[in-house]
């Protein structure tokens, strides 16, 4: 077996177009199928484990046994908490599923920085991605939403292929119901056209527009800056807003690949980006960037955090306590990345971003409050205040992209 | 339905009927054409360094000789002595073709070479090695500059003519160190491994390289540089009809006096302007740490050397030196200089490789470099009376004994000693 995946071609995800060449040959089944509204499963599970092979083959062949015993792992927990959930449902036993379903991530997260960088042999492409899935899984089925999930429904939302590898983050119910029901044919002709409008955007995207930053000012306004040295320069400042933008056009150009080919199955995956550096402040830049993430961190981190915090009084100020949740769900957000100083810096600077934001809010409703009730008009909204609004937004959010990229800890220890 | 059908696949198969139409009705050997290769040769662009076609259009002409030159920023340095002015104005038989810009290293030039192997095979060569190349790994910016200068039809190139030798699991190592997502890292490690490539390796190498190349050709005359009407004419017209030593060298003097007079260290006034905004003083004693002794790229050289040696190709290797009065402000040490260069010199000489124009004890000499650390108005000259020479006349061809042991850490990390005989490195 080894031996075998060792000398399989190795193909990483919406690497290069030679990828999109053989994804739409094995698609093309699934697509007729779907034209005429059936749902081959057996010919889809077939597709969606060749690829997943592929991404696993040649010298990355040990990450394919430890994505294997990853979803055994997984699925045994969800099925078990599933059983476990019928009668009863203990705080501890749910805190220890989690605790157990974040485990290989934990570890895979943390074996880095005890072993000068090497990363750990369970680790793999996409086991952050399963594992929001997965605990997302946990809660649904905590609440009492989720109740029947079958082993192999839970395998096909898991290894939903177009997207194992970086999201978007899909829930499971959401995407049973689309999996369930083939969409009907006018239906599934405007997911085709969306499919195929977003492949071609995503091309623009992330060969053309990523690739030209990255050529032509990313990486020569990183040789300049290392080339000035010192604590900060003036390229530095041409790497933040072109690492920025290459972050955006490279990672919004992946989604829209992975939302097109979703589509193509005939799944509806959220998207991931709406226009980010658009947004007014950092509350919404939260709903325009990596969307599906932040979602996620916000039922499943932030309002839980909120609620546990509140039914126990924590806090008296309602105010506190939404800011620590902002702060303990923005770091945890930058652990995840990993744990360098950098992502727990970015982590950290956008709890602030967030916090600030609320209480700037806050103060402005008061203020208006007590124009309104001394008769004198709301402050200024208009395309002047809108525009300053962005422009600041943009700029703090291009700065902790900054951060995030790790070049500032190239440029100052290295 | 099918209407709507249509609207949405209908103008994307058109789009690609469009785009590969005009890219295979590329031709990847077009005719050759004097002044398109004249150009390209004094280009100094990424594009022209990437390109397998506009290289083999030129250094495979039968008609007109160019000589590649390797190197890297100093082919820039464009004033009336450079290479490529006396060349064309003293008509030599030989054009340089300049290869190599701000960045490149050895690493850069072993793939580039995988492109025109043919056209180095049996003929001669002119190489500038920088000992600013060999920085301490921790400083090394390979990782950042590799990229501008790679196309991955060297890569392709390399892979296809790959055997599974030591030299080609070294280069295949280096690659997957400096590119680590490359779209054929894949194929890069089965070498790196010592694996043979499957069938189908071989053939998806094939048909991309060939698509690679027809793409190529189609983009590669767009928007050719004119630096050969703008610098390389404009400053040939300057100079005496016949060549003169003498007269030349007074003419390199009269026009580097009244280009060099707005600093002390006889830094070309532009180079000193936009450097140092008129203040070296933020880089007075910065140098004094820099070392090229223990290196990386000791072992990269050594792998353009084997491509030559496995080329056949006859190499004249020429060592600049750095400005001296500027080096003694950065308090650049001058005899950690000279124990690197003769490190170089130690890995040329003892694999064969006897043609070396070490200029490295010059900086001093007046008007020898434009600015720092490049050649400049009497550089170029002493550079040309070794090169011209060396191409104009027969040579005869060298037997090259290589030695692997220039493949090891040991030799990357060694540090040289002042006389030094390097022993332990005999074959």
């Amino acid at each position: 077996m080894t031996n075998w995946l060792a000398a399989l071609p190795n193909m990483q995800p919406y690497a290069d177009p030679m990828y999109f060449g053989y994804l739409i040959l094995g698609l093309i089944p699934i697509v007729i199928g779907l034209f005429f509204g059936r749902r081959f499963q057996i010919y889809e599970a077939v597709f969606s484990f060749v690829f997943i092979l592929l991404m696993f083959a040649g010298p990355k062949w040990p990450q394919f046994y430890a994505l294997v015993g990853y979803i055994i792992w997984q699925t045994a927990l969800v099925q078990w908490y599933q059983y476990y959930r019928r009668n009863k449902d203990g705080n501890w036993t749910f805190y220890i599923m989690v605790a157990l379903a974040i485990l290989p991530l934990v570890i895979v997260k943390l074996h880095p920085v005890f072993n000068q960088g090497k990363a750990s042999i369970i680790g793999f492409l996409g086991i952050s991605y399963l594992t929001f899935k997965s605990v997302g899984m946990l809660m649904e089925m905590r609440d009492g939403v989720l109740k029947h999930a079958k082993v192999w429904s839970t395998l096909r939302f898991l290894l939903f292929m177009p997207t194992l590898s970086s999201g978007p983050i899909d829930r499971y119910s959401r995407f049973e119901k689309d999996y369930e029901n083939a969409p009907s044919r006018s239906e599934y002709v405007d997911y085709v056209q969306s499919a195929v409008w977003n492949i071609m955007l995503g091309f623009f995207y992330k060969f053309i527009v990523a690739y030209m930053i990255q050529t032509f000012l990313l990486t020569r306004f990183q040789m300049s800056a290392m080339a000035h040295g010192g604590f900060f320069n003036l390229p530095t400042i041409g790497v933040m807003y072109s690492y920025g933008f290459y972050l955006f056009f490279d990672f919004a150009g992946y989604s829209l690949f992975a939302i097109a080919i979703s589509k193509l199955m005939g799944i509806n995956t959220p998207i991931n980006f709406n226009k980010p550096f658009m947004a007014k402040n950092m509350k919404d830049f939260w709903n325009r960037w990596h969307m599906t993430l932040s979602f996620w961190f916000r039922d499943y981190v932030f309002m839980r955090l909120v609620l546990v915090l509140t039914r126990n009084k924590v806090f008296k100020n309602r105010n506190v306590t939404s800011s620590v949740a902002y702060l303990v769900d923005m770091l945890v957000m930058g652990f995840w990345h990993g744990v360098t100083w950098w992502y727990i810096l970015y982590g950290f600077l956008h709890a602030m971003g967030l916090i600030v934001n609320d209480w700037w809010l806050r103060q402005k409703k008061q203020k208006n409050l007590a124009r309104k009730k001394a008769g004198l008009a709301p402050l200024p909204s208009n395309w002047f205040t809108q525009g300053v609004a962005i422009f600041i937004t943009f700029n703090f959010t291009m700065f902790t992209f900054l951060i995030f990229s790790g070049f500032l800890n190239r440029l100052w220890f290295h | 339905m099918r209407k709507k059908l249509w609207l949405i696949f209908g103008p994307l198969l058109c789009a690609m009927v469009l785009v590969v139409g005009c890219i295979f009705a590329a031709n990847t050997h077009p005719k050759h054409n004097l002044l398109q290769e004249k150009r390209a040769a004094v280009a100094t662009s990424a594009t022209v360094f990437k390109s397998s076609v506009l290289k083999n259009q030129a250094l495979g002409d039968p008609n007109h000789r160019f000589v590649p030159f390797f190197g890297s920023s100093e082919w820039t340095r464009t004033d009336s002595m450079h290479p490529a002015v006396l060349a064309d104005r003293y008509h030599r038989g030989y054009r340089p073709f300049l290869l190599g810009q701000k960045g490149a290293t050895s690493l850069t030039h072993y793939f580039a070479m995988q492109q025109m192997l043919p056209e180095i095979q049996h003929r001669q060569a002119v190489f500038v090695i920088s000992p600013q190349w060999f920085v301490p790994d921790n400083k090394s910016t390979l990782k950042q500059s590799f990229p501008i200068y790679y196309s991955n039809a060297q890569g392709l190139d390399f892979l296809k003519h790959q055997r599974g030798t030591e030299v080609d699991r070294y280069a295949a190592k280096r690659f997957l160190k400096t590119m680590p997502s490359s779209s054929i890292k894949g194929m890069m490690q089965k070498v790196a491994d010592g694996q043979p490539l499957s069938n189908w390796d071989r053939k998806r190498i094939n048909l991309q390289l060939s698509m690679n190349n027809h793409e190529d050709a189609f983009f590669s005359d767009w928007k050719m540089s004119k630096n050969y009407e703008n610098r390389i004419v404009a400053n040939s017209k300057h100079l005496p009809k016949t060549y003169n030593r003498q007269k030349l060298s007074e003419i390199a003097n009269k026009n580097a006096t009244a280009k060099t007079d707005n600093n002390d260290f006889g830094i070309n006034n532009t180079f000193y302007m936009k450097r140092f905004k008129g203040n070296p003083a933020r880089f007075k004693n910065t140098q004094k740490h820099f070392s090229y002794e223990q290196s990386q790229e000791y072992n990269d050289f050594q792998l353009v050397l084997e491509q030559f040696a496995a080329s056949d190709t006859n190499v004249m290797f020429v060592i600049p030196p750095v400005n001296e009065k500027w080096s003694r402000y950065t308090g650049l040490s001058q005899s950690m200089y000279q124990k690197s260069v003769a490190k170089m010199k130690y890995q040329l000489h003892s694999q064969g490789f006897n043609n070396v124009a070490d200029l490295s004890r010059d900086g001093g000499k007046k008007h020898f470099m434009q600015d720092t650390i490049h050649l400049g108005w009497q550089g170029w000259l002493a550079f040309d009376d070794h090169v011209a020479p060396f191409l104009m006349h027969k040579q005869k061809q060298p037997h090259y004994q290589m030695n692997h042991k220039f493949f090891d850490k040991s030799w990357a990390n060694y540090k040289p000693k002042p006389h030094d005989k390097f022993t332990q490195f005999k074959q």
